[in-house]
């Protein structure tokens, strides 16, 4: 049983993988991104001569991390639904394979070609800080290795949305969330600092626990960026990146439970 | 309903199925409480009107959608258990397919679902698209393919593990009538190995030549059910006597005139008075050139059955 689960997962993962290298959109996307990274080379070009290199770390962060959100986002909300309204997951759901394996055969596909995505960006983003002249070392492949963490979470958050929503809608409520997820550090700055002008607002009774539920609720995307530690050439600590692994994959393991949960109800008329 | 049954291949009892639409949440009933028992290694016809509750009984036998109420088994198991999904085959309404795909790929990723191993993938699609006849076609993506080719597609995947209980939704839907040849040979086909073949089609004339017995749901109710001889026997037309006119006027039997039918007459009579009207003519010298029976067709009893159930309906408004 459980032999057959892993083969019926491999084979769904295989497939999606294969609809995502071929979707049209998905790869628009991801040339984007390529001639975005090849930017950020002519774009340090043009900094002063001292913030060349600060330049081409920030810019390639930056432009592989959030193409890669948005193609995750995208990916994960376009071929959950495509599914749905092809009627595709009809002869699917009808053999023997449990919801859950759907969902996760799906996700797997999804995530595969996410990684792959990413790799490519980080060794075209590597390239470039060799040409301007960055030692590129563990420190990089690490802050890349949290890069693909987070888009791995967004996409998640993509797939758990479109499971009861419209594209359109998981679309911008994800983008919402992976938004909120990157200011969970200023809401928590605002949080314990009671002192602060803000606490005599007339609002903030009503604002705080908004603030306090969303950094319960939402990632925090934060843990998964390290550009400064980069900048100052600090190193990334293997355990730190072990610690955001952990986090990224029991965030990860409750967005899929629950995607599972409204999908095992859900009527596919 | 609590032990296997081994006479039936689906059961269903007092299903119920309501949906909830639109943003007021409004109240649409697909299916009032049908019940309906297939018989194991039947090709059993599911007919009814657009929007009567066919496609939605059939995605419940499949465990695409929840019953509101009431119970189905397939196979003697509760729908959706993977005792039952393991041997059926579901062709849905205008099958989609990943259309980037060829058709040996999408028959092989089919068949890793059931987790059928590399060399018996292999044998099985090679076997299947000789089998509906898409060898032509086996290098070209499913994009490119015909509406008949996808549905002959469509049978291949629902057959690529030797299921005992074939469910089709509209298969004949959209073929010409060398395609819907062809389908009807493979379910033949499939019958001959034992298999149970339950489907729904518009196609009434199709599934008069194909089907043991029939059911007809109308309405989210089911309306009839039974072979298909006995429910056609049931709604008796007319015989036809074609006779010669003879020199003297032709007499007028049991009240019954006939009528003119370019040079010949004819006496359109009760089946059950065939001989005493035979002997009557004969008697009366009268040359008797045929007898005619005029046959309820299926799409007849279709029709009379669907008119009854809408005059019952506004009778009881």
């Amino acid at each position: 049983m459980i032999g057959l689960s892993i083969r019926q997962i491999g084979a769904l993962a295989r497939i999606s993988f294969l609809e995502s290298v071929r979707h049209r959109a998905i790869l628009g996307l991801f040339i984007i991104a390529l001639l975005l990274g090849v930017s950020g080379m002519v774009l340090s070009g043009l900094s002063l001569p001292n913030q060349t290199q600060r330049v081409a770390t920030t810019y390639g962060l930056f432009t592989i991390s959030f193409l890669s959100v948005v193609i995750g986002i995208i990916m994960g909300v376009i071929l959950m639904h495509k599914e749905l309204q092809q009627k595709t997951v009809y002869t699917i759901l009808s053999k023997p394979v449990p919801r859950p394996m759907f969902i996760l055969g799906k996700y797997l596909g999804i995530s595969s070609v996410l990684t792959c995505c990413v790799t490519i960006l980080a060794l075209q983003w590597f390239g470039i800080l060799h040409i301007r002249g960055v030692d590129v070392g563990n420190s990089h492949i690490l802050a890349m290795i949290l890069i693909a963490f987070e888009v791995l979470v967004v996409t998640a958050v993509a797939m758990l949305c479109s499971t009861f929503s419209s594209p359109i809608l998981s679309g911008i409520f994800t983008f919402f969330i992976f938004f909120l997820g990157r200011l969970i550090p200023v809401i928590d700055f605002y949080l314990n600092t009671p002192q602060g002008p803000h606490v005599k607002s007339e609002f903030w009774p009503i604002v705080r626990p908004v603030l306090e539920f969303i950094t319960n609720v939402v990632p925090d995307l934060s843990y998964f960026h390290v550009t400064d530690l980069l900048l100052l050439e600090l190193p990334v600590l293997g355990s730190y990146v072990f610690s955001s692994f952990l986090y990224a994959l029991a965030y990860i393991s409750i967005c899929l439970i629950l995607s599972i949960l409204i999908f095992q109800r859900r009527d596919l008329a | 309903m609590s032990t296997v049954s081994t006479d039936h291949a689906i059961e269903i009892r007092d299903l119920e199925k309501v949906f909830r639409t639109g943003f007021k949440r409004q109240r649409v009933d697909a299916l009032r409480g049908i019940s309906l028992d297939v018989p194991r290694g039947q090709v059993f016809g599911f007919l009814g009107p657009n929007g009567a509750g066919k496609t939605t009984t059939l995605k419940i036998l499949n465990g695409l959608i929840h019953p509101t109420r009431g119970e189905a088994r397939v196979l003697g198991h509760p729908v959706g258990a993977r005792e039952a999904t393991s041997r059926i085959g579901f062709q849905p309404e205008h099958p989609y397919f990943y259309d980037y795909l060829t058709a040996p790929e999408l028959l092989r990723f089919y068949g890793r679902l059931f987790g059928l191993d590399h060399r018996e993938l292999k044998r099985r699609s090679e076997e299947l698209i000789e089998r509906v006849g898409l060898q032509d076609a086996q290098n070209r993506p499913i994009r490119k393919f015909s509406k008949g080719m996808k549905q002959r597609l469509g049978i291949a995947q629902a057959i690529i593990n030797k299921p005992d209980l074939i469910i089709l939704d509209e298969p004949l839907s959209g073929l010409d009538p060398i395609g819907r040849k062809e389908i009807r040979d493979i379910l033949a086909e499939l019958k001959e190995r034992g298999a149970t073949i339950f489907f729904s089609s518009h196609i009434l004339a199709e599934i008069e030549m194909i089907c043991d017995a029939v059911a007809i749901i109308h309405k989210g109710k089911m309306i009839d059910t039974g072979s298909v001889s006995r429910l056609l026997e049931q709604t008796h037309k007319s015989t036809d006597i074609i006779v010669r006119p003879p020199a003297e006027p032709l007499p007028t039997l049991d009240s019954i005139t006939p009528h003119e039918v370019g040079e010949l007459w004819c006496y359109t009579i009760d089946p059950a008075k065939v001989n005493t009207v035979l002997e009557a003519l004969i008697h009366a010298g009268v040359e008797v050139v045929s007898v005619v029976n005029e046959r309820t067709t299926l799409e007849d009893l279709f029709m009379k059955e669907i008119r009854d159930a809408d005059n019952a309906s506004e009778n009881l408004l």
